[in-house]
């Protein structure tokens, strides 16, 4: 079973570099940002997205 | 909420992939709550899939958790990873090439497009995927082929631990530790321009011990372009390198002995249901 009501996705690509302050603001009021496999395409090694987020990974 | 296992934490060190982080999730935590937003940094099998999962365009069928498993990490054939995968390569391709291809294929319309490839997938297999998809997986069949053909070759060298190799064509390193199964590190590099500088990817190999980490080898004190997560990384991004593949790979031969020294990898991935 799907969800009744789907999730808006938006495609950050090319946009680097992200950082916490800048994704926050990305949710535009939403109760929660929720970064889906989010590689950070140029840094020195993929970092999971830290701040004020909750890691799953951490 | 990060749902990603790129994190260089010692439990991402194993067969996982965001969409089976998704699915575990969702299983344990239920949905989430409708005044919430997705988002993904680019549009790799994996990111199309976890996102379709935790938005609720697609379902939490147990088959996208293997498509992102095959990938991510085996390379084994898979026709949605193969799909997926081989769209996402050549969008990326047409991307920097064709200004007017960027705007037909913006985020949101490659979204749609690729999660309802998947859903007609489900729903009726390869008889209801449409002419681009149909060929992106020939395309990777090809890819798999030129690979297995590679190796047959001989064009990889065994040393000391490490298969490396210097190869004409880029293929997706994920092709390659199921078909040099006695590599614990796996060195792939292509002519950057000419002969002076070198493209690298490198991928843990099967024969690594359990709980390895390319991270261990600590490649960046040699090749500071290097960059990448636990079982796979490049230099690509970062400009190459000037160092020769034999070269190359003679220094990962001398920090294998890195792997020895594992930290201890927990039996679960944790799951913060908040």
């Amino acid at each position: 079973m799907t969800r009744r009501t789907k999730l808006p996705i938006t495609l950050l690509e090319h946009q680097d570099p992200f950082t916490s302050e800048w994704i926050e603001q990305q949710a535009n009021g939403a109760e929660r940002v929720l970064a889906c496999d989010f590689y950070i395409s140029g840094a020195e090694h993929a970092e999971p997205v830290t701040g004020d987020t909750v890691s799953v990974a951490s | 909420m990060n749902i990603d296992h790129h994190a260089p934490t010692c439990a991402m060190r194993r067969r996982i992939s965001s969409a089976n982080l998704a699915l575990d999730r969702l299983s344990q935590c239920g949905e989430e709550p409708d005044d919430s937003v997705v988002i993904i940094s680019h549009t790799d099998c994996d990111s199309v899939l976890s996102s379709g999962i935790v938005s609720g365009e697609l379902p939490p069928d147990p088959r996208l958790g293997l498509a992102a498993i095959a990938a991510d990490h085996t390379g084994e054939a898979n026709v949605i990873a193969d799909m997926l995968q081989e769209l996402d390569n050549i969008r990326s391709v047409s991307l920097r090439a064709d200004p007017q291809f960027a705007l037909e294929e913006s985020g949101s319309s490659y979204l749609r497009y690729s999660h309802d490839l998947v859903q007609r997938y489900l729903e009726r297999g390869e008889d209801g995927l449409d002419e681009r998809a149909q060929n992106a997986i020939a395309q990777r069949k090809r890819k798999r082929g030129a690979a297995r053909e590679a190796v047959a070759r001989g064009d990889f060298t065994m040393l000391g631990g490490v298969a490396f190799a210097t190869l004409t064509e880029k293929l997706d390193g994920e092709l390659f530790p199921a078909l040099l199964p006695d590599a614990q590190v796996i060195l792939m590099s292509t002519s950057r321009d000419g002969l002076s500088r070198w493209e690298s990817k490198i991928w843990l190999g099967l024969a690594a011990p359990e709980g390895s980490s390319l991270h261990d080898l600590n490649i960046r004190e040699f090749d500071s372009a290097f960059g990448g997560r636990w079982n796979a990384g490049a230099n690509r991004r970062n400009g190459g390198s000037s160092i020769a593949p034999r070269a190359y790979a003679e220094l990962l031969v001398r920090r294998l002995r890195s792997f020895d020294v594992k930290p201890a990898i927990p039996d679960q991935v944790p799951l913060d249901c908040i």
